[in-house]
């Protein structure tokens, strides 16, 4: 069943919405997986993903890497079912507001 | 959170963002490519060897080679997910699941066939199930990949 349109703020900034829409399809991305195929500075990336997580819109869970000899370990970001709903509203807003625009 | 675009959303907007999501649909289609050239061959070459494994007989060997091609096969399916650092959803990728199931039917089959003609003593005659199986593994995997990447670009 089609979204109903409901724009939300908090995720129409531009790497927040690309973020959320790159998850979408996904079951989990790897940190450097996201901001190399976003092309978003760690940083950036970084700061977007706390940002979306306080809101309940992401989720974080970190492993070991069998490749690194580090002890550091990979974070992978998964989009919840409520920031699934956010994204699939705003997208249908957007799209209306595109439609509606050609229209006139 | 509001129902509506607050005043500085314009349709121009609008359209510029859907355009961005679309490259990115794109760029993550692309990304789901196999990692090397080997891939498709090595996870065909993995299944014909499931499906040789009985020819060897009843002794350890055809246990043993069940087990490593079965090691294999699950080894290089992960060097895929590493490769990507993604994990597609199931429901994203509906036909890309349908196709891979009945890729795993068709071998499973050819392995039960072979364990058939194994239990005949018939050992001579299995040796055509594992080429079979090359040939439905390698252009299932190339097929599946390819529709995989179409479902990535579809889902958003």
């Amino acid at each position: 069943m089609p979204a109903e349109p409901q724009f939300d703020e908090a995720i129409h900034a531009p790497t927040r919405l690309r973020l959320c829409a790159m998850l979408r399809p996904l079951e989990s991305a790897d940190f450097a997986a996201l901001a190399e195929t976003l092309e978003v500075s760690h940083a950036n990336l970084s700061k977007t993903i706390r940002n979306l997580a306080d809101l309940g819109y992401l989720t974080l869970a970190k492993r070991p890497s069998l490749e690194r000899d580090d002890s550091r370990r990979v974070t992978s970001v998964s989009l919840t079912p409520l920031g699934r709903a956010a994204l699939d509203g705003h997208l249908a807003a957007l799209r209306e507001l595109a439609r509606a625009a050609s229209i006139d | 959170m509001t129902t509506t675009p607050p005043g500085s959303a314009t349709a121009d907007d609008a359209r510029a963002m859907l355009d961005a999501l679309a490259t990115d649909s794109d760029r993550l289609a692309s990304r789901a490519v196999a990692p090397a050239p080997w891939y498709y061959p090595a996870l065909a070459a993995a299944a014909a060897a499931m499906v040789w494994a009985p020819a060897l007989g009843d002794g350890g060997g055809s246990i043993a080679l069940l087990g490593l091609a079965a090691l294999a096969f699950a080894s290089i399916a992960s060097a895929h997910r590493k490769q990507t650092g993604v994990s597609v959803r199931i429901a994203a990728a509906p036909w890309t699941l349908a196709l891979a199931v009945a890729v795993s039917v068709v071998v499973g089959g050819l392995l039960v066939s072979s364990f058939v003609l194994a239990s005949r003593e018939a050992h001579g005659q299995i040796l055509w199930a594992p080429g079979v199986a090359f040939l439905v593994m390698l252009v299932g995997s190339v097929a599946a990949d390819r529709l995989h990447r179409a479902e990535l670009r579809r889902a958003r």
